[in-house]
C-alpha cells in the first residue's frame, strides 16, 4: 500500500450568534486556524490536528440602527511580538558587526 | 484508512464543524447598569498513532515439539493539550460599548526577562569580538 498524507490548513473568520446585551445586539466575530495532518502506510497510521480560536472583532447594532465594528486584540501579545522584533533587530545588528570586523581583519592581513 | 486514522479523521471533522464564537465570548454578566462579556484565546492540539511489526524470526526458541511462531506486535497512542487565556473583557454601560483588555504582567515580565538576557549576550558577543587584539 503506497503512503498517503493529507495536510490541510484552514483559516477563516466565524460570526457567532448575537448576543442580546440590554438594548444592543453583539456579533461576535473570531479567527479560527486549524492545521491537520494524517500520514498513513502499510504498517502504521498517525493523525493530528492543532486548532487555535481567537476573538477578532464585535459588530454592535445600536437601538438607532448605527453599526459599529470594535476590534479585539491582544495587547500582551503585541507587547511581546514588539520585544522579539527588538531581539531579532539585536542579534542581527551584532552578528553584522562581528562580520564587518573579521571582514576588515582579513582585508588588514 | 486505518482504523485509527479514520476515527482521528472523523473525530477532526467533527471538531471543525463544532467550532463556535462561544468558545471564545462568554455568556453576558450583568451587574447593575453593567454588563460584561469575557474574551478569551483558546489553543488546543492533539495526534494519534499506531502500528503493526511483524517478522518472520521467531522471537523465542518454540518448546520442544511445536512449530516456531512469527513475531508480531502491536501499538498504539495519543495526547492532547490546550489552553484557554483570558484576553479581556466587553464593558457595556452608559449607552457606550467598550473592549477593555486584560495585560498579563506575568508573561510579559518573562518575555522581557528572556529578551533582556538575549539582548545582553548578543552586545557582550559584539563588544568581545571588537575587544580582541589582532
Amino acid at each position: 500500500m503506497p503512503e498517503e498524507h493529507l495536510d490541510k490548513r484552514i483559516e477563516k473568520e466565524l460570526t457567532g450568534e448575537p448576543i442580546q446585551a440590554g438594548e444592543y445586539t453583539l456579533r461576535p466575530v473570531a479567527h479560527v486556524y486549524v492545521s491537520r495532518g494524517e500520514r498513513e502506510g502499510e504498517m502504521y497510521g498517525m493523525a493530528g490536528a492543532f486548532v487555535r480560536l481567537a476573538p477578532a472583532a464585535v459588530i454592535v447594532e445600536r437601538p438607532d440602527g448605527d453599526v459599529q465594528r470594535i476590534t479585539i486584540d491582544d495587547p500582551t501579545e503585541r507587547a511581546i511580538t514588539n520585544l522579539a522584533r527588538v531581539g531579532v533587530t539585536v542579534a542581527a545588528v551584532s552578528v553584522a558587526a562581528m562580520l564587518a570586523r573579521r571582514l576588515a581583519r582579513l582585508v588588514r592581513a | 484508512m486505518t482504523q485509527t486514522t479514520e476515527r482521528s479523521h472523523e473525530l477532526i471533522e467533527k471538531m471543525i464543524d463544532s467550532l463556535k464564537t462561544d468558545a471564545v465570548f462568554g455568556a453576558p454578566i450583568r451587574q447593575g447598569d453593567v454588563t460584561l462579556i469575557p474574551v478569551s484565546r483558546v489553543w488546543y492540539g492533539f495526534g494519534e498513532g499506531s502500528g503493526y511489526g511483524r517478522t518472520d524470526t521467531p522471537a523465542d526458541t518454540p518448546p520442544e515439539g511445536e512449530q516456531p511462531q512469527a513475531a508480531e506486535g502491536a501499538g498504539e497512542g495519543g495526547g492532547g493539550g490546550g489552553s484557554v487565556r483570558p484576553m479581556g473583557y466587553l464593558r457595556i454601560a452608559n449607552g457606550k460599548v467598550s473592549y477593555e483588555p486584560i495585560l498579563d504582567n506575568g508573561r510579559l515580565a518573562l518575555a522581557a526577562f528572556a529578551m533582556a538576557s538575549w539582548n545582553v549576550f548578543w552586545i557582550a558577543a559584539t563588544l568581545r569580538a571588537f575587544a580582541r587584539r589582532r
